[in-house]
């Protein structure tokens, strides 16, 4: 039987880097996927999946038994996701004033993320891109609710957020989706 | 047209939020209502979409960045040769049972190797402040102690009780984490890393705390780190 994700955490704060391998290996597509969705960028997306195991090793005392990793995991995720674009947003804010009003938070995806996603065809590479134009907090809950599939009350628990706050983040977003996506008229 | 339903509602059906009989309802009207039944339409293969977006696989040396820096912060793990068989040496001298999977060559061999090892080494803090000079300094000197201990058990011992009685463990890692912190622009170079290290595998084997209590105290550590948020103060030049 496999190992539980809480009894490999157990080995990690002892100091095992071979339960923290297997921590990675089963969630690193899903950490990278939140955070590329949520970032609209590969390399920053690394960055982030890349300091989240180092902060889950580093701070594998505070887990405490009965918690679930998974949310625990997202959560440290989610705070870097957020430093991230507060640091880009005022890195924005010195170079590039962006025009107030709802496009305020629109920013170009990175030249090589979602034409990455090539394999899975233009109109994924369009919808990624169309996320990645929106703003940083409908991005996350996107994130967690389509690409990992998460029920309301984890996404709460993985961004410190209220349910009615995820609800009412994730129809602004697929409102704000579908008017700018010509095939969901 | 007045609808009983909104397009809330409707972004709610597709979303799963609604219970099957709330569903029901704005399917029906959604199939009599043609402004419904569009809107319906467009959200839930939006929404379908959404759903099939493929995950993304970071690239594959990804695991080895994250290992190295790992290694860092917490050394204990796996040892070079030359530390290993001097750990070995310690081992039996203390009389512990030891189950790490590292080699062991003959004690005697292995503790020379390590004495000549660190022979030639110098503490040179370079730009590191004069207090972690010091501590770099009472590392080495804990370690030429150890060294020189050689198979005699009542030193070994003499040696344990004073470690434990400093708390040496939670210096060398606190010692550590700032060498870690001042990385690049002013910390610690390769060797007072190595110097660090070998205190800690040295450690491991005369400390009696247990592993929680290990890991307690490198969170401790790191959350003192991040309080002082050193690495920024470092970027920005200031001093320790
Ligand atoms: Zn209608």
């Amino acid at each position: 039987m496999e190992t539980g994700d809480e009894e490999l955490m157990g080995a990690v704060a002892a100091g095992d880097c071979g339960a923290l391998r297997a921590l990675y290996d089963r969630y690193r597509a899903r950490i990278m996927s939140y955070a590329f969705y949520a970032l609209g960028d590969r390399g920053r997306a690394e960055d982030i999946l890349q300091e989240t195991f180092i902060r889950v090793f580093r701070h594998a005392g505070r887990f405490r038994p009965g918690e679930r990793f998974s949310t625990w995991a997202y959560a440290i995720a989610a705070n870097l996701c957020r430093d991230e674009m507060r640091r880009l947003r005022r890195r924005r804010g010195i170079n590039a004033p962006v025009p107030p009003g709802p496009a305020g938070e629109r920013r170009a995806p990175a030249a090589e993320s979602p034409r990455r996603l090539a394999a899975a065809g233009e109109a994924a590479d369009r919808l990624a891109a169309e996320i990645a134009a929106l703003p940083g907090e409908q991005r996350e809950v996107l994130a967690l609710r389509f690409i990992e599939g998460m029920r309301y009350a984890e996404i709460a628990a993985a961004l410190r957020i209220p349910i009615g706050t995820v609800q009412s983040r994730l129809h602004a977003g697929v409102r704000a989706l579908r008017a700018r996506l010509t095939e969901f008229r | 047209m007045n609808c009983p339903i909104d397009s809330d509602t409707i972004i709610a059906c597709c979303l799963g939020e609604l219970d099957d009989l709330r569903a029901g309802e704005v399917r029906r009207h959604a199939g009599s209502c043609e402004r419904c039944g569009r809107e319906l339409r467009a959200f839930a293969s939006l929404c379908g979409a959404l759903d099939a977006l493929p995950r993304v696989e970071p690239d594959g040396r990804l695991w080895g960045a994250i290992l190295a820096r790992v290694e860092r912060t917490w050394p204990l793990l796996p040892w070079r040769p030359a530390v290993a068989a001097a750990a070995a040496a310690i081992a039996v001298a203390l009389g512990y049972v030891f189950t790490r999977e590292a080699p062991r060559p003959p004690a005697g061999v292995a503790v020379e190797e390590m004495g000549s090892r660190f022979a030639h080494r110098r503490i040179d803090g370079g730009d590191l402040s004069a207090s972690l000079r010091t501590y770099l300094g009472d590392a080495r000197a804990f370690i030429d102690e150890a060294l020189a201990c050689g198979g005699d058990r009542d030193r070994w011992r003499a040696l344990k009780e004073r470690a434990a009685e400093r708390d040496m463990v939670y210096r060398a890692l606190w010692l550590r984490e700032r060498l870690i912190a001042g990385e690049g622009r002013r910390g610690g170079g390769e060797e007072d890393f190595a110097l660090v290290d070998d205190l800690l595998r040295i450690l491991r084997l005369v400390s009696d705390r247990p592993a929680e209590a290990l890991a307690a105290d490198r969170e401790a550590i790191g959350r003192e780190i991040e309080d002082m948020d050193l690495p920024r103060r470092l970027e920005r030049g200031a001093g320790w």
